[in-house]
């Protein structure tokens, strides 16, 4: 019966790697020619300014995110419990969003140098230069988007971290900064090692603000040679150089975690006391909160709806609410089968816990790190192949050309948005099986019930919040997606992501804002969800 | 319960993706991102009753979409921004002939590809655009002049990524070959004003804003500028003056933007008759007053503000080299250096 379980698992995981492996195998070909006049012209540059945006990015967000956590959870201050919920708003702001806003809030004809030029009556030389198309204004944008993800990590991490550390540092005479600089943060080092992972992966899958701004880096580079140089083969040529980049630095995470203990078997465990602040230090900490929250969501949010209300007459049309209507569809769809596999992939480590079945589970979440154009290339690649083989068994045994059925369809996109998101529903309905303990499970199935009954009837109930919360943030990802959506997607289909990424690029900004402020819109609301489930839950339970 | 939700997603799912329709159609893959465009769409099915399916994406990955769709691919028409692209789809074998005495009276021959294959709806000039009370006109001459020294950190132009560029490339290539263009290429690179970026309009605005003091341009983007509902957009245009290269030479390099019915199309009458109607002088004309473009259709007028940037004369070579020579442009862009 084991073997069942453990064979779909590795059928699924199979298929899920497919698009993955095939570009992988490039690697170990040789050069062609157009790969091989990359690597004389373009890759040195597509290398040098991947480095570079990563590693100011993480560095960024770093920064920005452990400050902020730090603020939080070690002090009270008026307005934190705020700030506490609201700093994770950057979120959802799509950071090719926030760069197209950016971009046309600093331009020649945008509201500030507009304001300078005629109120103020600046001339042109007075003017400071304020083009933030490069390398570092986009390096800003994405952190700007991106820091929560740190924040968001490193803030459960210290709020978990004992009192007694503190103290202890007090003993030894410390200042406050030196117990925060050598005590708490590197005590923080595995929630801020996994936070800047994700950065890390969203920046390498980012190809809308990149191209953008100007900025080459591999994604712009795998799309180019595919659909400029128009060679495919040595697309997936750069796009395996990516993907070892990737497994580099996935290699590099798992190896620092390994190296370091970070529980406290001997300090008894007590919870932060919070320091009271007031006078000067308060009022800066919340000058610097109200800086992030508002450079990281009220300008952008406020300036698109200005733009929303100045373009509301042009914009409004059937066409704007079918986009919407396309992105609920694809989204709810897709959620729905990333949580079915999701729970699946869980589920069987739970019923067998065999070191085999949990790899099988890494290696089915990779796709999470793995860029939206590599992803893109394979699932193509894979879905023409097998639309082609079954029009050519169609016709040799009916004669019948059955049309492209996958390569048309939505199945292609849903496929490629399930093996990149499905890490994010495992990881929610992982930790939320792992607060059920296994006696349960046991005694269900001690009581005669099948593993898959014990699943629906007993584990299901208790895993509803995980379900909830697990499948609302796979749904904030899938309204932001761009890459998968622009290349994979079915004839006449336009969701809010490329109808906003369309009309910023064909330079019309502020006609892209009613989509940017849906999608903010809906990432909004899912966050409200996901903050209010524990209370909700609270509630259920206490009757 | 959750058995029958289960169920119901996977059917809706299914359902989604067979969806198909059984009216008078035409699907049109389209890199032309105007608004006009949909405006004469929807005049073309007031007229025909024929319904107009669009799909919007760059004009590579709508190719590379038809190339993989093959023979089954629903659509019928593919319209693209630029030649280079058509001749393209036309070697990769995606287009098919049609003949139309209509498309043959209203599109010159130069124009459109000799097997019908293609047509060409729109005629756009790259030129150098600049502001008149900062720059005197008689020291512009060539596209090869901009690599002289004295305009050093002067030249505004977008990236090399852009089709509209590559094309120009295509021509001087097509002109005098790969070595002379490359040298030309990093000459522009070597006058740079600043790093490629943004589209035609913001080098306009940038010329305004004196970062550069020139800037390589599509035609209609200045009519763009000029008619925009930002106020702070049409002052900049009314900074700039039009300048054509190479009056005293070959011309100034054209691009077209046109349209060929795809192999695979399955509606080909109902293709033919939108190609048709696009070539017939009221959409020639909507083209010229909405969109600020040079219609091909000599019957056509052209609107004032064309007129008032004057006559010129075009590079006439076969629109076709633009496409040979697009892949080898690319290289050569990369060469330089031109980002």
């Amino acid at each position: 019966m084991r073997n069942r379980w453990v064979g779909l698992l590795l059928i699924l995981t199979i298929f899920i790697l497919l698009p993955i492996l095939i570009i992988g195998v490039k690697l170990f070909t040789p050069f062609g020619e157009t790969f091989r006049h990359l690597v004389d012209t373009v890759l040195k540059r597509y290398l040098f300014n991947t480095l570079v945006l990563t590693s100011m990015v993480s560095l960024i967000t770093i920064t920005i995110g452990t400050t902020l956590s730090w603020f939080i959870t070690r002090y009270d201050f008026r307005g934190q419990r705020f700030f506490e919920v609201s700093l994770a708003l950057p979120l959802v702001i799509p950071p090719y969003i926030m760069g197209f806003t950016y971009s046309e809030i600093f331009d020649y004809t945008g509201p500030i140098q507009s304001f300078l030029r005629n109120s103020m009556k600046l001339s042109q030389d007075m003017i400071p230069n304020m083009d933030i198309l490069n390398m570092q204004g986009v390096i800003w944008i994405i952190s700007l988007s991106f820091y929560p993800y740190v924040y968001l990590m490193v803030k459960s991490s210290m709020k978990r971290q004992s009192m007694g550390v503190i103290e202890m540092g007090a003993l030894y005479g410390y200042s406050p900064f030196k117990i925060f600089w050598k005590l708490i943060l590197p005590l923080s080092r595995p929630a801020i090692v996994a936070g800047v992972s994700l950065v890390i992966m969203e920046t390498l899958n980012d190809y809308g603000t990149v191209k953008y701004f100007g900025v080459d880096t591999f994604s712009t580079g795998i799309f180019r040679t595919w659909f400029s140089i128009g060679d495919k083969d040595a697309s997936v040529h750069l796009a395996s150089f990516l993907l070892l980049f990737v497994l580099i630095i996935l290699i590099v995470e798992k190896v620092s975690r390994r190296s370091a203990r970070y529980d406290f078997s001997s300090l008894s465990y007590s919870p932060m006391v919070k320091i009271k602040l007031r006078g000067y230090r308060e009022v800066l900490v919340i000058l610097f909160n109200i800086l992030v929250l508002s450079a990281g969501f009220f300008i952008p949010v406020l300036q698109n709806l200005i733009w929303l209300w100045e373009t509301r007459v042009r914009m409004f049309s059937v066409k704007v609410f079918s986009t919407l209507g396309n992105t609920l569809l694809i989204s709810f769809s897709s959620v729905v089968v990333i949580m079915l596999l999701a729970l699946f992939l869980s589920y069987t480590y739970r019923l067998f816990t065999t070191r085999s079945i949990y790899l099988l589970n890494r290696v089915a979440t990779i796709g999470y790190a793995i860029p939206g154009a590599i992803i893109a290339l394979g699932v193509m690649i894979i879905f023409t192949t097998v639309d082609k083989g079954i029009i050519g068994v169609f016709k040799t045994l009916f004669s019948f050309n059955p049309g492209l059925i996958f390569t048309q369809s939505l199945l292609m996109l849903l496929f490629a948005l399930t093996v990149r998101f499905v890490t994010v529903g495992y990881n929610s309905i992982d930790a939320g099986f792992s607060k059920i303990p296994q006696s349960i499970n046991e005694a269900s199935r001690s009581l005669g019930y099948t593993p898959l009954k014990t699943l629906v009837k007993v584990e299901l109930p208790l895993l509803i919040s995980a379900i909830i919360s697990g499948g609302t943030l796979v749904f904030m990802e899938l309204i932001k997606e761009l890459p998968l959506s622009l290349i994979l997607r079915p004839f006449n289909f336009e969701t809010l992501a490329t109808k906003a990424y369309e009309y910023a690029t064909d330079e019309m900004v502020r006609e892209s804002s009613f989509f940017s402020i849906m999608i903010i819109l809906l990432g909004v609301i899912s966050l409200i969800i996901i903050n209010s489930l524990p209370k909700l839950i609270r509630k259920k339970t206490n009757g | 319960m959750k058995k029958t939700l289960l169920l119901l997603s996977v059917l809706m799912i299914t359902f989604v993706s067979f969806a198909s329709g059984n009216k008078e159609e035409v699907n049109v893959y389209t890199h032309r991102h105007y608004e006009a465009d949909q405006a004469l769409f929807d005049k073309f099915t007031e007229e025909t009753g024929i319904t107009v399916n669009v799909v919007k994406a760059k004009a590579d990955q709508l190719i590379e979409r038809l190339a993989s769709e093959g023979e089954n691919s629903p659509a019928d028409i593919l319209i693209t921004a630029d030649a280079g692209r058509l001749v393209k789809a036309d070697s990769m074998g995606l287009l098919k002939s049609v003949n139309s005495d209509v498309l043959n009276s209203n599109i010159p021959a130069n124009l459109r590809n000799r097997d019908g294959k293609w047509y060409g709806f729109t005629k756009r000039a790259r030129v150098v655009v600049y502001n008149p009370t900062n720059t005197d006109v008689t020291e512009l001459s060539t596209y090869e002049g901009l690599t002289e020294d004295k305009w050093a950190g002067k030249i505004l132009v977008r990236s090399s990524s852009n089709l509209y560029n590559q094309s120009l490339l295509a021509s001087i290539i097509s002109h005098k070959g790969d070595e002379e263009a490359k040298v030309w290429a990093e000459g522009i690179v070597k006058n740079f004003a600043r790093d490629p970026k943004g589209n035609d309009r913001d080098q306009m605005k940038a010329l305004v804003a004196g970062e550069g003091e020139l800037a390589i341009v599509n035609t209609y983007y200045l009519g763009l500028l000029l008619n925009s509902s930002e106020a702070e957009e049409v002052k900049v245009g009314e900074q700039l003056a039009v300048f054509f290269p190479n009056q005293g030479d070959r011309g100034t390099h054209i691009n077209i933007s046109g349209a060929g019915v795809t192999k695979s199309s399955k509606n080909t009458e109902n293709a033919i008759k939108l190609l048709e109607y696009l070539s017939s002088v009221e959409a020639q004309e909507v083209f010229s007053s909405a969109n600020y473009e040079y219609p091909v259709n000599p019957a056509a007028k052209t609107s004032d503000l064309l007129k008032s940037w004057g006559d010129f004369k075009e590079d006439n070579i076969d629109i076709a080299e633009l496409g040979i020579n697009n892949s080898e442009a690319v290289k050569v862009f990369d060469r330089a250096g031109w980002r």
